[in-house]
């Protein structure tokens, strides 16, 4: 008699296609020529709807015949309702596809594969005009290129509140020792000193891991991931035991557990209430003008006055001198469903958005994502920020350091180890647990799944 | 012909013959309920003992893998045993909460609308809704914490939602609110039909109050503890908004449900549903044994003859 | 019930009922505090200039009445039958319909899309309401039996000597005297498919056809959700459910108390 939410979730997921399923075999795009008229519709839990409305509203200048109609839906609604509609046909034109997670394997096979497309408009050596493994994390295990990636994601660095810092006479942390001291004079002034949210099954947490664990040994979280290392090795131990003294030493936070990174650490920064966060590049976006007063109203604050967010490498915490170098790979790409009955026109917008200048220009703007296209940087002169002359230099330096990541961020973690490093953060964070971090590890190797994607 | 020779008992001996034809008048009902919810059935069933991710995926056969690994999972026995706690301390508090506000509100006290409408507010409202306000309050900058230091007590402040040892308690309190109202209804209602002579009697022999409660209210309303027992075990067995909206079944499991770990499985990006399937089916069996072995030591029809006599709803709109 | 010999009795039973009743009052005020941060009462207006603000509530509206109707009907048809009809192996199919009531819904909606889809129902109307009448019927039924087992089976004794169908029993009879049943159930009916979240979400796939529940999705963003918005979305949402309860309050109360007994 309750809500159906869990019911129709499960229920939806659980379908078997009846009529025949369409098989599994790749079909390279038929030589269909782009259209310039038609009607296209767009599924994704990506990007905002106000934001792909800017996309489509650009795409229009140039090519105004062709509606496009984007349908937003979150994470977890997206994955449960894309299968059955990809399955009974009445699926859309256009949709998502991501590295991680596996998702080229389970929704690749109802997609054209666009290499010939892609060659047409960008030449023989396509793949390399893309930032660098894009196209390969899209691919799936029968080699079928499954989307054209539209931009890549990088995560592993900090975001700060320049104002508190000032405020708080505190000098950005390079290394643990440093990162004791801000907090120190930052919680002397009243503010939190790194927000964040561990609790519920939001994977962000292992995003703290991977971090810690490249500043103890570059190549082990990839290893533990891939089967070649254990996630109870030393490095594991070590990396479980930097966080439990984060916990104990002041810089993560006594509420961590409370809530997850959305809403919780994400309010607190914010609203100005913290001086630090851990955030991937889909964060710059805030360092506009407009958008930080926006994010800041959503978190509840009343007449917004934006401080001035800058980016922040991850500190050095395991003190080997390793530093803590950044992973990402690309966020997602848009497929075109087989099935659909307006692929030339879902060529056009596809090839624009991805391959195009125009297109790509415009991802690069909303310093959201990291043009998928080699070459294409945002255009300063339009991207209004709160403070220019600091958050511009920094911004676009984050930028290139971004489009050079040797590692992966999701692509070669599945999700059940995802989930397993997770849960080993809340029983290492959490008072009321008394397992030893040797047990914690053991448990977090007994319980993860080592990927078999992309070697 | 035994259930009606059991009416005629009950009717005092009069012979009552129904009228045939009955069939076509449930069928529209039973075949809209049963078979919807029939075919879903023997679906998951069929699926349970596969391993598949949904889509054009492959669908491997498991055999009976699903359910040997549902049984030697731990999370799968904490979700049990949670289940259980829940179940024991949300039927108690709607059966004490409701038989008290019942009680109360047939006694003359003041903005007596008024209160029945606060209690009963939270079953209307859809939990996905309440989910912020019910974090806010738990949290460990939240209301919970604030009260406790305003009343000398901030040595129990904590954090109630980021523990283990007490993330089950923050999903029992919030499905609690909206409990003790469904019971409150139920039990008023019930309580409106008890005869007013029963409690006059006890009342010049001298009982007080708390006699009266123990003696007379409750055992007449035991029906609808009955019904309540039945209705809170379904739910608990099936619970799955209120954990997933708060802790999601975290930290690390420690307010996982049945329904909770379903969800997971199907939701998450690398699933398998025919393990969500086997869940559901085991949860089924229990659902299903569970409920009649409920109803069958509970539904004892009261044979003795009832005296429409006056009643507390009678003399309440009479004094009104 | 409590026999109040004293003011002093009085007093302190009101005071307890009171301060019983505030902590059911915490939440609903937290959940309007957090709707008016950020912008204040602007979220609400923001809320209500969402396009197809009144489309979504009449949808939810043609929604929650159809299945209040489909409800109601096929409920008493199938009260009166295991009521007061004679059917062979009543039980069984009693108790068929009483084992649907213990499933977790989980189990029910699975094949519903695929259904929906060889159907032909995908974004229709029907593709909702179906499943919602169809999971509330076994516990409509179940205490709108007991109810109906209440009505003395003389009247319809008397009504079949003088001649009437079993129809006319049925319409003249037993609808007019389980009228404040037939109110419990719209307002149980009501609240569920009211709430109703994915069911929509799934099946009425044209923009034009959302409910009230999908509101707050409009301020729901990939990452950052506008929370303040989202709850005024739901408070927004809330409100009809509320009024209708206070509104039929008195005769839901008449009904559930003849339901509840055995």
């Amino acid at each position: 008699m309750k809500s159906r939410l869990f019911a129709a979730v499960a229920a939806s997921a659980l379908v078997i296609s009846l009529a025949a399923c369409s098989s599994a075999t790749s079909a390279q795009a038929p030589a269909v020529s782009p259209a310039t008229s038609g009607e296209v519709s767009w599924w994704g839990w990506t990007p905002d709807t106000p934001v792909a409305q800017k996309y489509i509203a650009a795409f229009n200048k140039e090519f105004p015949n062709i509606k496009v109609t984007y349908k937003n839906y979150e994470n977890v609604d997206y994955r449960n309702a894309i299968t059955p509609a990809l399955d009974s046909g009445t699926g859309p034109d256009i949709y998502d596809i991501s590295p991680a997670g596996g998702s080229p394997e389970t929704w690749g096979s109802y997609a054209l594969d666009p290499s010939s497309f892609a060659q047409t408009t960008l030449g023989s050596d396509w793949q390399n005009k893309f930032g660098s493994g894009y196209v390969k994390e899209l691919t799936n295990s029968d080699g079928k290129v499954t989307a054209l990636p539209l931009g890549g994601m990088t995560a592993g660095f900090l975001w700060y509140n320049a104002n508190i810092f000032t405020a708080a006479g505190a000098t950005l942390p390079t290394d643990y020792t440093s990162w004791v001291t801000a907090c120190q004079k930052i919680k002397a002034i009243g503010k939190t000193c790194l927000a964040m949210g561990a609790g519920g099954q939001d994977t962000f947490p292992t995003e703290l891991v991977h971090s810690i664990a490249n500043s103890v040994d570059p190549a082990w979280f990839l290893n533990a991931a891939t089967g070649k290392a254990k996630w109870n090795d030393p490095q594991g131990i070590e990396v479980l035991n930097i966080i439990k003294k984060m916990s104990d030493d002041g810089i993560i936070p006594k509420n961590v557990l409370d809530n997850g990174q959305y809403p919780l650490a994400n309010e607190e920064f914010m609203k100005g209430d913290a001086a630090m966060v851990q955030m991937g590049y889909w964060y710059a976006q805030y360092s506009g003008a407009e958008s930080a007063k926006t994010a800041m109203t959503s978190a509840g604050v009343t007449n917004p006055q934006p401080f001035v967010q800058m980016p922040l490498m991850f500190p050095d915490v395991a003190g080997k001198g390793n530093g803590s170098a950044v992973f990402g790979e690309a966020d997602y790409g848009l497929a075109i469903n087989k099935a659909s009955k307006n692929v030339g026109a879902a060529e056009t917008f596809v090839g624009w958005m991805t391959m195009s200048k125009n297109g790509q220009q415009n991802v690069a703007n909303a310093i959201d994502l990291i043009p998928a296209l080699n070459g294409v940087e945002p255009d300063w002169n339009s991207v209004k920020l709160v403070d220019q002359a600091q958050q511009q230099p920094a911004i676009a330096k984050l930028l290139s350091s971004s489009s050079a990541t040797t590692q992966t961020r999701q692509w070669q973690t599945t999700d059940t180890t995802l989930k397993a490093i997770v849960v080993a953060v809340q029983q290492v964070l959490d008072p009321t647990i008394k397992k030893s971090v040797t047990d914690i590890a053991k448990q977090m190797q007994d319980s993860s799944e080592a990927s078999t994607v992309g070697k | 012909m035994t259930d009606v020779a059991v009416k005629t008992r009950l009717r005092g001996g009069r012979k009552v013959h129904p009228q045939p034809g009955g069939l076509r008048w449930v069928a529209p009902g039973f075949v809209l309920s049963v078979g919807l919810i029939y075919y879903c059935i023997f679906y998951s069933g069929f699926l349970s003992f596969f391993s598949w991710r949904g889509g054009a995926s492959k669908m491997t056969f498991l055999g009976l893998d699903n359910y040997t690994k549902a049984f030697a999972s731990s999370v799968f026995w904490s979700s049990i045993a949670h289940t259980l706690i829940f179940y024991v301390v949300v039927f108690a508090v709607q059966v004490v909460g409701g038989v008290f506000f019942a009680a109360a509100m047939h006694s003359k006290i003041l903005f007596a609308t008024l209160y029945k409408v606060i209690i009963f507010v939270p079953v209307v409202i859809a939990p996905a809704i309440m989910a912020p306000a019910h974090i806010q309050v738990w949290s460990s900058d939240g209301t919970v914490n604030a009260l406790l230091s305003d009343l000398g007590m901030g040595w129990l402040a904590q954090g109630w939602i980021g523990q283990s040892s007490t993330s089950l308690l923050v999903v029992t309190m919030a499905q609690c609110w909206g409990a003790v109202g469904f019971g409150f209804l139920l039990y008023f209602a019930s309580m409106g039909q008890i005869d007013y002579e029963i409690l006059e009697a006890a009342r010049i022999d001298g009982a007080g109050n708390l006699r009266i409660l123990w003696s007379i209210i409750l055992p007449n309303v035991k029906a609808t503890t009955i019904s309540l027992a039945i209705l809170n075990f379904i739910t608990a067995l099936k619970l799955f908004d209120n954990p997933w909206l708060l802790t999601q079944g975290g930290p690390a499991h420690s307010s996982e449900f049945l329904g909770t770990m379903i969800y997971s499985e199907v939701s998450g990006q690398s699933r398998n549903l025919g393990y969500a399937s086997a869940l559901s089916m085991i949860l089924l069996v229990i659902a299903i044994a569970v409920s009649v072995v409920m109803n069958t030591r509970g539904t004892e029809r009261p044979t003795r003859k009832r005296r429409r006599g006056r009643t507390i709803a009678d003399k309440e709109t009479q004094d009104v | 019930m409590f026999e109040i010999r004293s003011r002093t009795q009085r007093f302190i039973l009101q005071l307890v009922v009171t301060i019983a009743i505030i902590p059911f009052l915490i939440p609903l005020v937290t959940m309007v505090q957090k709707s008016l941060e950020g912008e204040g009462w602007t979220n609400y207006v923001d809320v209500m200039k969402v396009p197809g603000f009144g489309r979504f509530f009449l949808n939810s509206l043609i929604i929650a009445g159809c299945s209040i109707v489909l409800v109601l009907l096929f409920t008493m048809m199938a009260s009166f039958g295991f009521s007061k009809l004679r059917i062979r192996n009543k039980e069984v199919y009693f108790w068929l319909m009483m084992a649907a009531l213990t499933l977790p819904e989980v189990v029910l909606i699975a094949p519903l899309y695929v259904t929906a889809v060889r159907v032909g129902l995908l974004g229709t109307y029907w593709s909702v309401i179906l499943p919602i009448a169809a999971l509330q019927i076994p516990f409509t039924t179940l205490i709108t039996r007991a109810y109906v087992d209440g009505i003395p089976d003389a009247l319809f004794e008397a009504a079949r000597i003088d001649g009437a169908s079993t129809w006319q029993s049925f319409w003249y009879i037993l609808v007019p005297l389980a009228r404040p049943m037939g109110v419990a159930l719209g307002v149980l009916v009501l609240i569920n498919a009211w709430n109703s979240y994915l069911l929509p979400k799934m099946f009425l796939i044209n923009d034009s056809m959302g409910t009230v529940t999908l509101l707050p999705e409009f301020f729901k963003r990939q990452y950052n959700d506008d929370t303040p918005k989202v709850l005024a979305a739901a408070v927004l949402t809330a409100i009809p459910e509320v009024i209708a309860y206070i509104a039929l309050q008195k005769q839901f109360e008449r009904g559930m108390s003849a339901g509840a007994l055995k």
